[in-house]
């Protein structure tokens, strides 16, 4: 007997859920989309890889080829979206179209997460510019102030970090990170 | 005030990096490490290659040669990172055949021309092996079968579909005055796999380089029926070359050559073809070319770059009549 | 004999055993850092093997994989992101039974289990590897395609939660799959004329991305601390094994067995052997329900699975030189660089090689437990840095580490567009393993699926033709089949009225 496909997709109406998943103890934890839109997404995903893959061609003298997998992909997605929209449909679940957790209000948090991506953005852009090791630095020392780390201790463990990680995989394992354009610091 | 001091150190700083690698680069090559790009996976045979070189080189130049895997799309990612970089000697790389297919299966703009040829340090003929069950004893009686039987009756592989030993298999069918795709290729992720799936039964017929299948030759589960160069290969004296077993005139040799991107200086060249050269030489290349079963094919810059050249024609060729050429 | 005694010279060297001793600890390091494989461990040792001698070239990497694979389930306990994917099995059984303040009998049990698995795959390397790779070396692309989709099967079926959200997660992953050019056909698929989409999906930075990356994006919103881990009592790291072992006999044999065997098939490595395992054992357990939730069970058997793959892999890669995993296909190249061609040859020829790379193989997985014992007992101070600090780290770990594997800051980029899809598919409780295993199982299936269907001219027949084929094919769909008869069976109880009706 599979225990798992016991669970209704419904998280919250299955009563071995609070056993399998952590977060739909407390609805609000998480940003989520209702069934009827997941289902929908999936649909709407399925048509779209099928469509696009209208454009690939078989192998020269074969039945299958380029198309293969990806019609194949969205046929179950499309199946899978039919299928949860209509289990949604039936079951008339009284959730959101989009439940907002807590931490979409709290400004703390979105300023959080903007930095966190953005200082890997910032990575990708500038660190063959301006070398490793002073991007690094910068990386992790802002995202460390972000969290609220006290200011001497995010300079004095971003310091380290950055060297151990500069020596560890620049020096020991050769890897090609960025050469700083201050020469000396690499 | 505080800001003019800023500005000063900031403008002295950059005036010496700048200085300091202009200084550097005319005063002598090389004075920091260089980074040697091998186009496909650790663990190949491109690779070994490439790191034998790194190896040597840095010895004979002083400073390290790191190896560099850019692998993925058939190539194309490796070989682009390669002549994109800045032609200052401190990327080097390995270029493999795969230049003279890609652009015509119009995957990238690139060709050879984008790059400075060093030297050619290693060539492979291909072959074709059959599975030691196979009742196939010579080529000439596969040969014979293969055009008895209706098309696509026989099944080969050792490369992905329009890879190099696809080329081979249409190239030498051509050659036979077959259609190209008479024998139907099953693409597979590389020699090894392909000769791991005649074994098992799946295919009937290896193109690839008897070297790829030396291990599997070696333990008697492989038979090779000829070799695609002009002469018997030095590893492999009683397998015939293809002219010898059916009278067909079709060669083809994969080939590794060690390159920078267009526009090196000549003297960061000459530096750099004068090491390769020694590296060549040296017993421990040799010894380990002849361990692996490679070929070893020397060939310095202007040389090596019509081999290139010709075989961007050819393949063109080939590729165009198989229907693979975009 | 003699030649024994030779293997144990070359091995008994004080330079060799340094050696040794330091890929152990690097390995530790490597694996317990989220993110970065065994795989990567090995590529990242081959430079610096380069520079020995055979034994310890080959004795570095064998000792660094085997630490590698135990020490991805450190991180997997502690902080519910997989050192490696052969660990992203049982992550949940594992972080749940260190949230219930039992991390040592956790990681004990990874340990000491992952040192049986290792020691029970050596044996079977050294005593019957020639024979079992012969029947894998009968595997053609039909019997592969079966097995791709076991694991597949497995993916979804073994991952907690619904499995329509199994099946959605796994679709992201063989989509991801499809980008690029390395398809059969070849042709670029979705590169929309990037040169770098033409090598595809990474998979080492999509790894990255969806276990790390949006750990660290879901820390940084939650800003909750941790709540702080009860101290485990004593030294429960070997105490409980006992225990465990007396109980779980059978899962411990059968998990080394299975996990031997896959890793000995070609292709097939220490991640699918623990995804089958922990299958087999919740589909065989008595309380199946318990999985998921910190039971212990199935990661006794697929910490001993993906320990004994280890070792398996090594089978087909020493006796045709054909490589059981991404691990030994480098091992391959290093023995090629050493002059040593994998084959019968070798045997033939340097058979007191071949000893040495056993001794260090069963060296590897007894030093494990000394040194898996520091790691533990030091890992566990990562639950005391505050994650304000540890997580900007770790953040610039899988950057470097998404870097490393290609030399690219495009695996940068895929590490973050991973990481936000990892977090977006957390929030929405759409579980993340089965994604990882479309993205690596994917172009395996498609591979095995096309050649087939070329090789036999189209007739779906074929996949039942070759007697293995038809095996494990048949196999597959009682798989299949089960949860579906057990749905039915299930419904028409509860559409009966009756008392004893499930849920």
């Amino acid at each position: 007997m599979d225990s798992v496909s016991h669970v209704p997709d419904v998280k919250l109406g299955g009563p071995l859920a609070p056993l399998l998943f952590d977060h739909s103890q407390d609805g609000s934890a998480s940003m989520k989309l209702n069934d009827l839109s997941l289902g929908i997404l999936v649909l709407l995903s399925g048509v779209g890889i099928y469509l696009s893959a209208l454009q690939f061609s078989p192998i020269p003298g074969q039945a299958y080829g380029a198309e293969t997998m990806p019609t194949t992909i969205a046929l179950v997605a499309i199946g899978l979206g039919v299928f949860m929209i209509g289990k949604a449909v039936v079951v008339r679940n009284a959730a959101p179209v989009l439940a907002l957790a807590d931490w979409t209000r709290s400004p703390m948090a979105l300023v959080g997460l903007s930095v966190a991506i953005g200082l890997v953005v910032f990575y990708i852009l500038f660190s063959q510019a301006i070398g490793f090791v002073p991007t690094a630095f910068l990386v992790i020392v802002t995202l460390m102030l972000t969290l609220r780390t006290r200011p001497v201790t995010a300079i004095l463990v971003s310091l380290l970090a950055t060297i151990v990680i500069q020596q560890a995989f620049g020096r020991l394992l050769l890897v090609p990170l960025p050469r700083s354009a201050l020469g000396f610091l690499w | 005030m505080y800001k003019r001091t800023l500005m000063s150190i900031a403008a002295a700083l950059i005036g010496t990096t700048l200085f300091g690698m202009s200084a550097a680069s005319a005063q002598s090559y090389p004075d920091r490490p260089i980074q040697m790009i091998v186009p496909w996976g650790a663990g190949g045979g491109t690779d070994a290659v490439g790191r034998v070189f790194a190896s040597l080189l840095q010895e004979e130049l002083g400073v390290p040669v790191n190896v560099v895997n850019r692998t993925g799309g058939s190539g194309v990612v490796g070989h682009s990172a390669l002549a994109n970089a800045a032609p200052d000697g401190y990327t080097i790389g390995v270029m493999t055949i795969e230049i003279d297919m890609m652009h015509w299966q119009g995957l990238t703009e690139l060709t050879h021309e984008d790059f400075d040829i060093l030297a050619m340090v290693n060539a492979d003929p291909g072959g074709l092996m059959v599975s030691a069950d196979s009742e196939y004893e010579s080529l000439d009686t596969l040969l014979e079968a293969i055009k008895a039987e209706p098309k696509g009756t026989f099944k080969s592989s050792g490369t992905g579909q329009g890879g190099i030993w696809h080329l081979g298999l249409a190239g030498w069918l051509l050659s036979e005055g077959l259609e190209p795709d008479h024998v139907t290729w099953v693409p597979s992720q590389g020699a090894a796999p392909g000769i791991t799936d005649m074994v098992a039964g799946g295919v009937d017929i290896v193109p690839s380089s008897l070297a790829e299948g030396r291990s599997m030759i070696d333990a008697g589960r492989v038979r090779p029926l000829a070799t695609m160069s002009g002469e018997r290969q030095e590893a492999f004296p009683d397998v015939p070359t293809l002219n010898e077993a059916t009278g067909s005139d079709w060669t083809l040799a994969v080939w590794r050559t060690l390159v920078g991107p267009d526009g090196m200086p000549d003297d960061v060249k000459a530096t750099l073809t004068a090491a390769i050269e020694k590296a060549y030489n040296s017993e421990e290349y040799q010894t380990f070319m002849n361990d692996r079963g490679f070929g070893m094919r020397w060939a310095s810059g202007e040389e090596a770059t019509e081999i290139v050249a010709a075989d961007d024609a050819s393949l063109g060729e080939v590729m165009t009549k198989a229907g693979l050429a975009k | 004999m003699s030649v024994i005694v030779e293997a144990f010279g070359l091995v008994f060297q004080p330079n060799v055993l340094l050696v040794i001793l330091g890929s152990a600890c690097f390995g530790m390091f490597v694996g317990a850092i989220p993110g970065l494989t065994a795989t990567m461990a090995t590529a990242l040792l081959v430079p610096i093997t380069f520079f020995m001698d055979p034994v310890p070239a080959i004795g570095a990497i064998v000792t660094a994989t085997a630490m590698a694979i135990f020490a991805g389930d450190i991180p997997g306990a502690l902080l519910r992101m997989p050192g490696t994917p052969a660990s992203a099995a049982y992550v949940e059984d594992a972080y749940r039974m260190t949230r219930s303040g039992r991390s040592e009998e956790s990681l004990g049990a990874a340990l000491v289990f992952s040192a049986i698995g290792g020691i029970f795959g050596t044996i079977v390397l050294v005593t019957a590897s020639p024979a079992l790779a012969e029947v894998a070396l009968k595997f053609s692309s039909f019997e592969y395609f079966w097995l791709v989709v076991l694991g597949l099967s497995c993916a979804v079926f073994v991952s907690p939660g619904s499995v329509t959200r199994g099946i959605i997660s796994l679709l992201i992953g063989l989509f991801a799959a499809t980008i690029g050019i390395d398809n059969p056909a070849g042709e670029p698929r979705y590169t929309f004329g990037n040169v770098e989409l033409l090598a595809g999906v990474q998979f080492i930075p999509a790894m990255i991305g969806l276990f790390a990356v949006s750990e660290v994006l879901r820390s940084v919103v939650s800003r909750s601390e941790r709540p702080p881990v009860p101290p485990s009592s004593g030294d429960g790291i070997f105490r409980s094994q006992w225990t465990n072992l007396k109980r779980y006999p059978v899962q411990v044999l059968r998990g080394s067995v299975l996990g031997t065997a896959i890793g000995a098939l070609p292709g097939a490595g220490a991640d699918i052997a623990a995804w089958i395992s922990y299958a087999v054992s919740k589909r065989f357990s008595k309380q199946p329900q318990k999985f998921g939730t910190g039971h212990v069970e199935g990661l006794v058997e697929a910490g001993a699975s993906n320990n004994g793959a280890v070792s398996g892999a090594w089978i087909p890669a020493l006796v045709f030189g054909i490589p059981g995993d991404s691990i030994t296909a480098i091992v391959i190249g290093v023995l090629y660089i050493k002059g040593l061609n994998p084959g019968p040859t070798i045997f033939i020829n340097d058979p007191q090689l071949i000893y040495a790379v056993f001794i260090v193989f069963f060296l590897a997985n007894i030093i494990m437990l000394p040194l898996g014992w520091v790691a533990i007992k030091s890992a566990g101070t990562i639950l005391a840095v505050p994650e304000r600090v540890l997580m900007p780290i770790i953040l610039m770990f899988c950057i470097v580490g998404s870097f490393a594997i290609n030399n690219s800051i495009f695996g940068v980029i895929l590490m973050l567009i991973f990481g936000v899809l990892g977090f977006l598919m957390d929030e929405n409780d759409i579980p993340i393993a089965p994604a990882i295993l479309g993205l690596v199982l994917g172009p395996m299936l498609e591979q095995n699926f096309i050649t087939s269907m070329i090789k036999a001219d189209g007739s779906f027949l074929a996949f039942f033709e070759r007697p293995i084929a038809a095996g494990l094919g048949l196999f597959t769909i009682a798989i299949w089949c089960l949860p579906l008869i057990a749905m039915m069976i299930a419904r028409r109880k509860r559409t009966a009225p009756g008392p004893n009706a499930p849920d």
